[in-house]
């Protein structure tokens, strides 16, 4: 190296300095692909043109008729209760099956691992098509089941609507939940248990008071993702879900299908925050556990 | 309660587990007496933690049985047993307070809170974590995860404490401080402690006996000195401390004296008593220490001339090796004595005697 390197030294800094700034507006083209159908979603939502394409002005008016459009509230408790009660069979089933698949040493435990990902990685279509004709199929045997157990007087009917919705959605959803925990679980101390037994609890105890302490974070940020996930779904739910127990997102869809309407853009303004809360408030939780 | 002073507090009868195709403990039989500091000691691998693991009842023998204070408990769930460990990693339940910690065992006993209370604030008091109470796991230091874990296990007043290498974690100072204060909290106590270790300093230090463990058998069980002084084998004089492993013939055999000759010309007299009858030859180890360096000395037993071939500083001593004219090397760590005189240079000429008692015959 001579003295003269002083001004050729800038050379590959500017060189440097060149891609950084294109993978900056590079990844800015990205974000703005992403999230700009999202923002002009909520922007027209507040749009006082029945039409999308011009501005005329601030309302809330379409949130108002959102709130008084019956179907569309009904269809909003609906989904909530259906993610909801998704959610706490997820959490029971994907937490119990990560501790049964990381505490004991099963035959063909990888093809066990492999098969709960199924339901998620099977095209939605099939998935729906597959439980629409399970239950069309158990139905007429569980009818007569309950016919006998209780009198063919009895109202209790096995038919597509809420219960065959949440079955539907918990076979997606409590892998998630099953993913969050069992990586935890691969990160917690064996001796945490063990030491739990050691101080006279049973396994149960040591379960429930030590392990599930442990793994909390991970259920949490698992039962999110679940609940998110049922709210969205559209396509399986779809081909399983009754009259009365119709989803938001399958109301929406339906309105759609008879023109766009600004009140649809302020439901899904809505729906678009709050999946947005509740997706920063499951990582937050999963960062917080590490 | 069966609890008979006489009858030992933990045995073991011809235990042995497998692991596949590897025996970690085989036929190992022990006695734990009451109120003992029992030491496993062996190297990685030797299957101590599998003993241990058997006395917790985390492992079951595929063999044998385990009795805790006479009663048989090779069926009893470890939650079933009246023995706490202090694990390796500490085991400490995060979302716990110290204080929460150190009751969890209580509260599975189902006591009154206020004698829990009582109790954990006692624990607290044995350890010296007075003011930690409300303290989370996170945020303790090494030592003090170490205390709150022996708090959580003593607490429960087990009749076996079992700890598995429980200062392997700490630095050097701290873990010579923590051998000095698990002592007298056993002392104090008067729990029978079976601890386990790679160590032999620890292992040295503490115990009131030593089993020394290689390939999941006992080797040696005995004190201190005894292990130190007598090893039986020569995995023992190996693993424990630095000897001189020798093969020797015995030359003759007059009185109290026996006569071995170790290569060719050279050698040394040693206690008939301590070599068997018919021997004709025998491993000896002299313990490196045990070797002494005098400036001349030539009248007495078992004195031989060497040259210094290498000086190793090791501060408060040094590494000799010593070469005898026949070409026979010895090492020999001396008490670092000399400051910055340094008497003891590569090439010096010296004297070296060796006490007839401290010829040890093993088996080999
Ligand atoms: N659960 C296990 N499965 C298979 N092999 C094991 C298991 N636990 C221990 N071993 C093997 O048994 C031997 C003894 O192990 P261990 O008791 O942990 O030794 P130590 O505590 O003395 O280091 C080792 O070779 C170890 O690899
Ligand atoms: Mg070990």
């Amino acid at each position: 190296m001579n003295d003269a390197t002083t001004p050729t030294r800038t050379r590959p800094f500017f060189g440097m300095a060149l891609v950084n700034r294109l993978c900056g507006w590079w990844t800015a083209l990205v974000l703005a692909f992403l999230y700009l159908p999202l923002a002009l979603l909520i922007a027209y939502s507040f749009n006082a043109s029945r039409l999308n394409v011009v501005w005329e002005g601030f309302t809330v008016r379409w949130y108002r008729e959102m709130l008084a459009n019956e179907p569309l509230i009904r269809a909003l408790k609906n989904s909530v209760l259906i993610a909801g009660v998704t959610t706490i069979l997820s959490v029971v089933i994907g937490t119990t099956g990560a501790w049964l698949l990381h505490s004991y040493r099963y035959r063909f435990r990888r093809l066990w691992e492999a098969l709960v990902f199924v339901p998620i990685a099977v095209p939605e279509v099939i998935m729906g098509i597959g439980l629409l004709i399970l239950f069309t199929a158990v139905a007429p045997g569980i009818n007569g089941f309950l016919d006998s157990a209780f009198g063919a007087a009895n109202e209790t009917r096995f038919a597509l609507g809420f219960v065959t919705t949440i079955i539907a959605h918990v076979t997606f959803c409590f892998p998630l939940v099953l993913v969050a925990v069992q990586a935890r679980l691969a990160d917690l101390d064996p001796a945490m248990e063990e030491a739990a037994l050691d101080l006279g609890a049973t396994p149960l105890v040591a379960f429930w008071r030590v392990i599930v302490p442990c793994i909390m974070p991970a259920i949490i940020s698992g039962a999110l993702m679940a609940f998110t996930l049922s709210m969205d779904e559209v396509l399986v739910t779809y081909f399983v879900c009754g009259p009365e127990s119709k989803t938001l997102p399958l109301e929406i869809y339906d309105n759609v299908r008879k023109g766009l309407n600004p009140m649809l853009n302020a439901i899904s303004a809505v729906f678009v925050a709050a999946t947005a809360i509740l997706v920063v408030i499951a990582e937050r939780i999963r960062r917080i556990g590490r | 309660m069966n609890s008979d002073p006489s009858k030992p507090m933990v045995e073991l009868r011809a235990v042995s587990k497998r692991y596949g195709d590897l025996l970690a403990v085989r036929d190992v039989s022990l006695t734990v007496r009451r109120g003992e500091f029992l030491t496993l000691l062996g190297p990685s691998g030797c299957g101590k933690t599998t003993l241990l693991r058997m006395l917790a009842g985390f492992e079951t023998p595929d063999a044998g049985c385990v009795l805790i204070d006479a009663e048989d408990v090779t069926a009893l769930p470890p939650n079933r047993r009246d023995v706490n460990q202090v694990f390796q990693s500490y085991a400490l339940f995060p979302h716990l307070t110290v204080e929460k910690n150190i009751a969890f065992g209580l509260q599975m006993k189902r006591l009154p809170k206020a004698e829990i209370a009582a109790k954990v604030r006692h624990a607290i008091d044995l350890v010296a974590l007075q003011g930690k109470e409300a303290a989370m796991p996170a945020t303790l230091s090494g030592g003090q995860k170490q205390r709150v874990a022996l708090a959580r296990a003593i607490v429960c007043e087990p009749k076996v404490l079992l700890l598995d290498e429980p200062l392997s974690a700490l630095d050097a100072k701290l873990r010579g401080q923590m051998q000095i204060e698990l002592k007298n909290l056993q002392r104090t106590l008067g729990i029978t402690f079976v601890f386990v270790t790679h160590a032999q300093d620890e292992a040295l230090t503490m115990s009131d006996r030593i089993a020394v463990l290689h390939r999941g058998a006992i080797e040696q069980l005995g004190t201190a000195d005894e292990i130190y002084h007598r090893p039986k084998t020569r995995f023992v004089a190996e693993f424990i401390g630095q000897a001189n492993m020798m093969t020797a013939s015995v030359r003759n055999r007059e009185g109290a004296d026996a006569l071995l000759a170790i290569g060719g010309e050279f050698t040394l007299r040693a206690h008939v008593a301590a070599i068997p009858a018919t021997a004709q030859s025998v491993t000896i180890s002299i313990r490196a220490e045990k070797i002494q360096i005098c400036g001349d000395g030539a009248a007495a037993e078992n004195s031989f001339a060497a040259e210094i071939e290498d000086v190793l500083f090791r501060g408060e001593m040094l590494q000799l090796t010593v070469r005898t004219p026949d070409g026979l090397r010895f090492a020999v760590v001396i008490a670092n004595t000399g400051g910055a005189r340094k008497p003891h240079q590569v090439g010096n000429r010296v004297r070296c005697v060796i006490h007839r008692s401290d010829i040890v015959v093993v088996d080999s």
